[in-house]
C-alpha cells in the first residue's frame, strides 16, 4: 500500500521536472520556425549572389533576424526584447532613412532620465493619466510637465505655467522682416507623421512648401549630431549647421526666452551669438539664405563630411526646383565642393538621402506617385563631388507606391528595397499608400539594378503576413503584428 | 534519508485523491472551455484564427490561480490533519526520529503537490493546442502557432516564460508563496504574534518595494508572475533570485523552530 504512493510521488515529480525542463527543447525548435521566402517578380535571383541581406521583423514581445545568403535565408527569432529595444525598433522602422533620429531620441532620453529623474511608464502603471509627468524642478521656480508617451513614437511636450509650447528639438530661424522671429517645432504622431507647428507673435501661419516628411535635418557624424535648419522660400536671413551638444537644454524651454527672442532683431548676428550661449549647441556655420532664393533642404553624411541639400527656384522653369548638394568640411568648418543634382517639381516632391561609408544616395519622388522615382548615387572623389548614375524606378504595379526604404550601392549596382502593400487599388485612387488599411498584406520588396537596368525585383514574403491576415476579430493593436526593421546590404566575405 | 521518503509517501497518501481531483478537474474544466471557444471561433467565416487569442477569451488564468491555491491548502490540511482530525500529532512525537523530517516530509509533499498544478497547467495547454489542431483547418493556423502563442500571450509568457532563468524565477515564487502560507498557518495555530508582526512587515516591504516601482523607482528585484517582456537584466534577475530564497528559507526555519517547540 505504501510503496504506490512512493511511486505517486516519484511520478510526480520527475514528470514535472521533465516537462517543465522539456520546455527548453520546444523553445530550441520554436526559434527555428519562422519561415521566409523569397518571390521572384522579375529576372534573376542571382543579381542577389554577391552581397547579404539581413533585416529583421519585431512585435511587441519579440523579434526575428534574417538573412538572404546565396538565394537562402535563415532565421533567428529572440524570444524575449525589452521594451527599450521595442522601442528602438519601432523607431528604426519609422526614420527608416536617417538613423540618427532614434539615436538621437535614445541619448537624449537617457541623459533626461539620468539628469532629471524622468522615467517611462509602463503601459499598465496606475496613475490617473498614463502620458502625464509632472515634473518639479530643483530651483522650485517653475513647474513643467513633460508628457511622455510610452508605447509612441516620441511626443515630447513642455507645458510651461504661462503657455504651451512643443519642443522636439531646437530650430531657429530668421523670419520675413516684421514677422520677426518665428519658432519651429516639430513633433511626431504615433504614425511616424510629422506636424510642423508654428507660432510667432503675430499667429500667422502659411502653407507649407515643402513638407520635409523624411527628417533630413539631423545626422550622425563621428559620433557627434548635427543640425540643419531647414527652410523654404518664405525664410528670410541665416540657416545654420549646428553640433548638438547638451541634451538637458532641449528638456525643457524658458518662457523667457520666448518673450526674449520676440524682442530680437533678426538680422544681428552678434545677438544670435550672445543667444547661442544659452543653448545646447554651437553654431557652426550660418548659410545665407539671399532673401528666400537659397532653401536648405536637408543634411546628411559622405565621406566624414556634412552633406547639404540645397535648392533654388532660380533659373528653373515654373514650378520647378534646381538641388544642389554641398559637402562641409566641419574640420575645416567651410564648404568644400558643390554638385548640381538636377530639377525637379516643387511641389509635393520628396527626397529621401540614404548615406552610406563613400556614396550617398538621392530618392527623388513624387509624393503623389504619378511620376517615377528617380534615384541619383554621388561620390566624393578627388575633391569634388561625382554623380555616377541616375536611374529610374518604376512603379511595380499601379497599386505599390515608390519610396524608397533604403539603398546600397556598389560597384555599379544599386541594391533597394521597399516595404508595400499588395492591395489591389483603383487606378485613379488619388494617393496610393497614403492612408493605413488594415486588410493589406505587406511585403518586402528587393530590387537590384545593374547601371541603369532594372535586372532584378524580389518580393520576401512569410509567416509574418499572417499576423495582418484579417481574423474574425480584426486586432486592432498594431504592437502584435510583426513589422519590417530596416534592411541592411553588405557585401558577401570572400571565402579564402 | 530512507526515513524523509517513507513520511513523504505517507503525507502524500493523504494528498493524493484530492491532488488528483484537482488536477482532473483543472484539465477537464479548462478543456471544456477551450472546446467551447474554439466552437465560437468557428462560427467565424476568416481566418486565421490565433491560438492566443482563443485562449485569452475564456477564464483560463482565473481557473490555474484556484487550482494553485486549491494545492496550497491542501499542504495546510497536512498540517493541521496532525492536531485536529485525527490527533496523529501524538504518535509522531512518540515516534523516534528527529522532528524534522516529518516537517521536511510536509513541506516536500506540499511543493510537489504544487509542482504538479503548475505542470498540469502546461499539459492543459498542450491538450488545449491538440484541440486546435484537430478541428482547425491547417490553412487557418498560424505557422509556428503555439510558440509564438508562448510568446505572445500574456498568461502564457508569465507563467511559462521560455527562458529557464525566468521560469526558475516563477517557480520560486510559487515555492515562497507556498512557504509563506506554511508559516502563517503555523504561527497562527501556535498563536505566536511575535511570528504574525513578522510576517505582516515582510509582506507591507515587498509591498511597498513593487509599489516604488509602479511610482517610477528603478526596480530592482521581479517578484510574482510577469511577462517576460520586462527583461531582467544580471542584476535585477539575481537580487530577485536572492529575495526569493532568502524569503523562503527564513520562513522555512521560523516554521520548523514553531514546529520543533510544538505544544500544540
Amino acid at each position: 500500500m505504501k510503496r504506490r504512493f512512493v511511486w505517486a510521488a516519484l511520478a510526480a515529480l520527475v514528470l514535472s521536472v521533465s516537462i517543465l525542463s522539456g520546455m527548453r527543447i520546444f523553445a530550441a525548435q520554436g526559434e527555428k520556425g519562422e519561415r521566409l521566402w523569397l518571390v521572384t517578380e522579375q529576372g534573376e535571383p542571382d543579381a542577389l549572389a554577391d552581397v547579404v541581406v539581413s533585416g529583421g521583423l519585431f512585435d511587441e514581445t519579440h523579434s526575428v533576424r534574417y538573412s538572404i545568403e546565396e538565394g537562402q535565408i535563415s532565421t533567428q527569432i529572440e524570444p524575449r526584447i525589452t521594451r527599450e529595444q521595442f522601442r528602438a525598433y519601432q523607431r528604426s522602422a519609422y526614420w527608416y532613412s536617417n538613423p540618427s533620429w532614434y539615436d538621437a531620441q535614445t541619448d537624449s532620453d537617457v541623459t533626461l532620465a539620468n539628469d532629471l529623474g524622468i522615467y517611462w511608464f509602463p503601459p499598465t502603471a496606475k496613475v490617473e493619466e498614463q502620458n502625464k509627468l509632472i515634473q518639479e524642478f530643483k530651483d522650485g521656480t517653475r513647474t513643467v510637465t513633460r508628457v511622455l508617451k510610452s508605447d509612441q513614437i516620441c511626443t515630447t511636450e513642455t507645458v510651461h505655467k504661462n503657455g504651451k509650447s512643443i519642443l522636439m528639438l531646437p530650430a531657429y530661424y530668421i523670419e520675413m522682416p516684421g514677422i520677426r522671429f518665428f519658432r519651429l517645432e516639430s513633433y511626431y504622431t504615433e504614425t511616424g507623421e510629422r506636424f510642423e507647428h508654428r507660432e510667432s507673435q503675430e499667429g500667422r501661419d502659411w502653407a507649407i512648401e515643402h513638407s520635409n516628411k523624411s527628417d533630413n535635418k539631423l545626422c550622425q557624424l563621428n559620433g557627434d549630431y548635427y543640425y540643419i535648419t531647414t527652410t523654404n522660400s518664405n525664410y528670410r536671413g541665416y540657416g545654420s549647421i549646428c553640433r548638438l551638444e547638451n541634451w538637458d537644454a532641449y528638456a525643457f524651454m524658458q518662457w523667457e526666452d520666448d518673450q526674449r527672442y520676440a524682442r530680437y532683431d533678426p538680422l544681428d548676428l552678434e545677438r544670435l551669438k550672445e543667444l547661442d550661449a544659452h543653448q545646447g549647441y554651437t553654431r557652426l556655420y550660418n548659410i545665407d539664405l539671399e532673401e528666400g532664393k537659397r532653401c536648405i533642404y536637408g543634411m546628411s553624411v559622405l565621406d566624414e563630411k556634412l552633406a547639404v541639400l540645397t535648392y533654388t527656384q532660380e533659373g528653373a522653369p515654373e514650378g520647378m526646383a534646381n538641388y544642389a548638394l554641398w559637402l562641409f568640411d566641419v574640420a575645416r568648418n567651410q564648404f568644400v565642393c558643390k554638385q548640381e543634382v538636377g530639377s525637379f517639381p516643387l511641389k509635393d516632391y520628396q527626397v529621401d538621402l540614404f548615406p552610406q561609408e563613400d556614396a550617398i544616395t538621392l530618392c527623388f519622388y513624387s509624393k503623389t506617385q504619378k511620376e517615377p522615382a528617380q534615384l541619383l548615387t554621388v561620390v566624393h572623389q578627388e575633391g569634388r563631388l561625382r554623380p555616377l548614375n541616375r536611374l529610374k524606378l518604376e512603379r511595380p504595379r499601379p497599386a505599390i507606391p515608390t519610396e524608397v526604404r533604403g539603398v546600397w550601392y556598389r560597384d555599379g549596382k544599386t541594391y533597394l528595397y521597399q516595404i508595400i502593400s499588395d492591395l489591389e487599388r483603383p487606378e485613379n485612387e488619388e494617393e496610393p499608400g497614403g492612408d493605413y488599411r488594415p486588410d493589406a498584406l505587406p511585403s518586402l520588396l528587393i530590387s537590384v539594378f545593374e547601371g541603369e537596368r532594372l535586372c532584378y525585383t524580389g518580393r520576401l514574403e512569410g509567416d509574418y503576413q499572417e499576423d495582418y491576415a484579417v481574423t474574425g476579430r480584426l486586432s486592432t493593436n498594431i504592437q502584435v503584428r510583426r513589422s519590417f526593421s530596416p534592411v541592411a546590404f553588405a557585401a558577401k566575405e570572400e571565402q579564402p | 534519508m530512507k526515513k524523509l521518503f517513507f513520511y513523504i509517501a505517507f503525507e502524500f497518501r493523504t494528498l493524493y485523491w484530492k491532488l488528483l481531483a484537482v488536477a482532473v478537474l483543472l484539465l477537464g474544466l479548462q478543456n471544456l472551455l477551450f472546446h467551447q471557444a474554439i466552437d465560437q471561433a468557428a462560427g467565424y467565416s476568416v481566418f486565421p484564427v490565433r491560438f492566443e487569442e482563443l485562449m485569452a477569451s475564456f477564464p483560463c488564468s482565473l481557473l490555474f490561480y484556484v487550482a494553485l491555491v486549491l494545492s496550497m491548502g491542501l499542504g495546510v490540511l497536512l498540517l493541521l490533519r496532525d492536531s485536529f482530525r485525527t490527533k496523529s500529532m501524538y504518535t509522531l512525537l512518540t515516534v523516534p526520529v528527529p522532528r524534522s523530517i516529518p516537517f521536511a516530509a510536509k513541506l516536500l509533499a506540499t511543493l510537489l503537490g504544487v509542482l504538479t498544478v503548475y505542470t498540469v497547467q502546461l499539459l492543459s495547454v498542450c491538450l488545449f493546442y491538440a484541440q486546435f489542431v484537430s478541428r482547425i483547418p491547417e490553412e487557418a493556423r498560424m505557422h509556428n502557432g503555439l510558440y509564438l502563442a508562448f510568446l505572445r500571450s500574456d498568461f502564457l509568457a508569465a507563467l511559462f516564460p521560455l527562458s529557464p532563468d525566468a521560469l526558475l524565477v516563477n517557480l520560486l515564487t510559487v515555492v515562497c508563496v507556498a512557504m509563506a502560507i506554511f508559516y502563517a498557518v503555523l504561527v497562527i495555530q501556535h498563536r505566536r504574534l511575535q511570528g504574525f508582526l513578522l510576517m505582516v512587515w515582510l509582506y507591507l516591504c515587498i509591498r511597498v518595494m513593487n509599489e516604488a516601482y509602479w511610482l517610477g523607482m528603478p526596480v530592482f528585484f521581479r517578484l510574482g508572475f510577469q511577462r517576460s517582456f520586462y527583461t531582467y537584466e544580471a542584476p535585477q534577475f539575481y537580487v530577485s533570485l536572492a529575495l526569493l530564497v532568502v524569503c523562503s528559507g527564513l520562513m522555512t526555519w521560523l516554521g520548523y523552530r514553531i514546529y520543533r517547540s510544538g505544544d500544540a
